[in-house]
């Protein structure tokens, strides 16, 4: 039954192979542009998230008699503007500027993920709308408002804006750990995947270290005596000691990755593996100041210390973002779409049909190029390699492969899941192999006008074989 | 294609065309708010702004300067479930047009993201204590961006409804805008169109304020009147404008898609838009007479703004039905609808919109 819908599910994939205009971002590699954005998105979003509970919890001091020095409600005012300004305009927009990236970057990727689950986006948007509508009457009229019905408003912003996490989270952790789902093809297993809980527990943490390091920051730009500003910031800094239950969390998400991305994490990757120790070094610096100055020691913070903390808390977020990214290769979704967005089964049927034969998308600059065969070379490329690399640019594969030979360059290519099991298989036949050798040969060659046309059978033959030998995927 | 619209589709397409014209509906009216509200802020402040002395705010202006920045945050996230709906309607289609505009299309999220600041700008103490002069100067900025908008939405719409070769060309000659014809009609309905909704919500807004300062309450009387009858005439300038565009976009149809606008599919839509504008301007009519709005006349043009809208909105769907492959597309339809979630989606929309509901009243009551 399983095999019969996968079956079912890749034929309907294989069939609605779409070509689309794709975009040559110069030396900027296209991982990098969502990356950044992406970042960018998730550190204002988890504010967002963050920044509601802990205004609740300072609401509720206020309101239940706590509050002796009677600053709570101000400073819950306070900062919510700047949640209004930062969030709910930013984070906004660079929520829809994600979908926008997705389908400049991958559009077959972000396809099969809204196909998959957009019922469960549809479920997030009317989360937006209650957390649209809660924040931005509390933003208007909260101050009018009296102490309970502020608190249900707060709370509904909250629980709202957490939810629109808790089905991203889903979401994004299915890319990585699929599950079950490959087989039964389930919505609900594909969300309530492996990584699904360690990551969203681990999130929710995030989410209030950030809003609790911005409230360090905020209660130092009112006007406050300081101890009152005292008191503000050792309330704040409750909401960062739920970081000592990080390691657990980590630990539980590293646990349950497959293995290969998992000895990603432990050293196979030395870029992985650096970021990976940014995020942690970055988190642990800021748990001990929290956990032994915030909190054991009472120490106040000034707003320098508590920005650049919040500069670390951004780096940390970075680091994890990337890791997370980077331990999915070589898949958008795993054991379903390569990184190109290819599926198995369609690299099978290109290994036959070659990859580009029906892309009705012409080269930019054709003649730039000497011959049809670098010109075919240079479409592969851009079909099934400018996802992850430039010609010349970030990780660009001039610099990479730039001194092997042509026969080295003919059998890494062929074989390029064995090369590095970062990367998909190649997905085409002898032919277009051979194109993307001269192309890249001839580019480093500093792109002469006059190139020779390579058609060697036996060279052919030898491809062939070596596409034989890595049809493992 | 002559069963009326959605009926006579598979149920898969006829499910996702209903939400996604139910939604978009939901978008436009606040995008409405957002084009027009700024315009009408632009266009007065470019009278007074560069006079001598300053004068006092209408009652319009006070209210949409103070609603405008909530408006666009309405506007933006209604518009994330029709942009979530497109992507199974028409994949391909929305994709490819997003793509071949690449940096244009993109630009709209920096341009959107200035004019939300300026929209808290405009309300801030910093620009009151300025030079009078950089008010209308920064209006101007904000309607720019929100036209731009406007306009990037309508040329992608238009270049995902082009065949392939047309994709093709634009592709390999490096174009940044696509030009056509119909671009300016289009955008000039959407435009004309937005006042006649803006002037239905500010038709409440103006019954329901109140001035909060011993001044205002003076004013209050006098101003209300003039507000609705500078409301009537606007919104009546509106239909007929309207009105108008449409004429001409419609002469600039082919034949066949004209056909389909008047088949079973779509005629009871056209015909549903007509009404609503008829007694759109029959009710402003009577308003800009008696000078005062009431509940009943609000809810009429509350109900018959909704059904031009949305009625519109199928008009604007049988056009491009009419130029897509359905068949390929139905398929997909139906392949997606199989994918489980919707009933977790149908929960929470009605939970959710009575959490929302519920908010509402609690604050409205609120002593
Ligand atoms: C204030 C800023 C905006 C303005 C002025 C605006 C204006 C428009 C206009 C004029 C159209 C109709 C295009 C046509 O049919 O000719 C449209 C459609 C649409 N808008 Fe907006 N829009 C704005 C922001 C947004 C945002 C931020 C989103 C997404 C979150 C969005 C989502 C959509 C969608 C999905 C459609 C339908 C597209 C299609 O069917 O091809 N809009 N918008």
């Amino acid at each position: 039954m399983f095999v019969l819908v996968r079956f079912l599910f890749e034929r309907s994939l294989v069939n609605a192979f779409e070509y689309y205009p794709l975009h040559d971002f110069g030396p900027l590699m296209k991982g990098l542009v969502i990356g950044g954005l992406g970042i960018f998105h998730v550190f204002l979003a988890q504010f967002a998230i963050g920044g509601g509970m802990l205004m609740c919890y300072f609401q509720w001091l206020g309101q239940s008699g706590r509050d002796r020095l009677g600053v709570m409600r101000r400073f819950v005012d306070d900062y919510f503007k700047y949640l209004v300004l930062i969030s709910f305009v930013m984070g906004a927009l660079t929520g829809v500027g994600m979908w926008f990236t997705s389908i400049q970057i991958s559009p077959r990727t972000i396809g099969l993920m809204v196909h998959e689950f957009h019922w469960l986006w549809a479920t997030e948007w009317t989360f937006f709308c209650l957390e649209v509508v809660a924040g931005y009457t509390f933003f208007r009229y909260g101050k009018r408002l009296p102490d309970p019905l502020r608190l249900k408003l707060l709370v509904a912003y909250s629980t709202a804006a957490w939810f629109s996490l808790f089905w991203i989270n889903g979401i994004l952790s299915w890319q990585l750990t699929p599950g079950t789902w490959t087989e039964s093809r389930d919505v609900w297993d594909g969300f309530f995947n492996p990584s699904f809980w360690p990551s969203l527990f681990f999130r929710t943490i995030v989410c209030m270290v950030i809003a609790a390091l911005a409230a360090c920051v905020v209660i130092n730009t009112m006007p406050l005596p300081s101890e009152v500003r005292r008191r503000l910031i050792f309330h704040a800094s409750h909401f960062l000691l739920p970081m000592v239950l990080m390691p657990v969390l980590g630990v539980w998400f590293v646990a349950v990755l497959p293995a290969d991305s998992r000895q990603w994490v432990l050293g196979g990757s030395v870029a992985i593996t650096l970021f990976m120790n940014v995020a942690v070094g970055a988190s642990s610096l800021i748990a001990g100041y929290a956990v032994i100055g915030l909190y054991w020691q009472r120490l106040t913070i000034n707003g320098a210390t508590a920005t650049l903390l919040l500069v670390l808390a951004f780096g940390a977020t970075a680091g994890g973002e990337f890791v997370r990214e980077g331990v999915r290769k070589p898949f958008t979704v795993r054991q379903t779409l390569y990184s190109n967005s290819m599926t198995p089964t369609q690299i099978t049927q290109f290994r036959e049909t070659g990859s580009v034969t029906h892309d009705p998308y012409p080269l930019l600059n054709a003649d730039r190029y000497p011959n049809d065969q670098v010109r075919l070379g240079a479409k592969v490329f851009r079909l099934q390699c400018s996802i992850c690399h430039t010609e010349h640019g970030v990780n660009g594969l001039v610099h990479l492969a730039g001194t092997w030979t042509d026969s080295q360059r003919r059998m890494n290519i062929a074989k390029l899941q064995h090369t590095k099991n970062f990367m998909p298989p190649f997905a085409g036949p002898p032919a277009e192999v051979e194109a993307l050798v001269q192309w890249l040969d001839w580019l480093v060659n500093h792109e002469p006008s006059e190139w020779p046309v390579s058609d060697n059978p036996e060279v052919r033959q030898q491809i062939a074989k070596w596409l034989e030998e890595a049809s493992d995927y | 294609m002559d069963v009326l619209f959605p009926f006579g589709f598979p149920w898969p397409t006829a499910l996702y065309l209903t939400l996604y014209v139910a939604t978009l509906t939901l978008h436009m009216l606040l995008m409405h708010y957002v084009l027009a509200g700024s315009a009408w802020v632009a266009g007065s402040s470019l009278f007074t702004g560069f006079k001598s002395s300053p004068t006092r705010p209408s009652k319009i202006i006070k209210l949409l300067q103070d609603w405008l920045p909530f408006a666009l945050g309405g506007a933006i996230t209604a518009g994330v479930a029709p942009l979530l709906f497109v992507q199974i309607l028409y994949q391909r289609e929305f994709y490819t047009a997003n793509l071949l505009l690449f940096h244009r299309w993109m630009s709209i999220l920096p341009v959107l993201i200035v004019a939300f600041y300026l929209l808290y700008l405009q309300k801030s103490k910093w620009l009151e204590q300025r030079h009078p002069q950089l008010r209308p100067i920064v209006w101007l900025a904000i309607v720019s961006c929100f036209g731009f908008v406007g306009y990037s939405w309508t040329e992608n719409h238009l270049l995902s409804l082009q065949s392939q070769d047309v994709w093709t060309d634009f592709f390999a000659d490096r174009e940044v805008f696509f030009s056509t014809i119909q671009i300016l009609p289009r955008l000039s309905i959407w435009f004309a169109g937005a006042f006649s909704t803006l002037c239905a919500i500010l038709a409440w807004q103006v019954h329901v304020h109140r001035g909060e300062t011993a001044i205002d309450l003076r004013e209050e009387a006098a101003d209300k009147s003039l507000a609705v009858r500078t409301l009537s005439r606007v919104a009546m300038a509106s239909i007929a404008l309207t009105l108008l565009a449409t004429c001409v976009y419609g002469t600039l149809l082919e034949k066949e898609i004209v056909q389909v606008l008047f088949s079973g599919l779509s005629w009871p839509y056209f015909a549903f838009a007509l009404s609503g504008w008829i007694v759109q301007f029959a009710v402003w009519w009577n308003l800009s007479k008696v000078g005062t709005t009431s509940r009943t006349s609000s809810i009429i043009l509350t109900t018959t703004v909704v059904m031009t809208a949305m009625s519109l909105n199928v008009l604007r769907e049988a056009i491009r039905l009419s130029q897509v492959d359905l068949g390929a597309l139905q398929t997909q339809h139906a392949e997606a609808a199989s994918v489980g979630g919707f009933g977790v989606f149908a929960f929470f929309l009605v939970v959710n919109s009575l959490v929302v509901a519920w908010l509402i009243r609690s604050v409205a009551t609120s002593k």
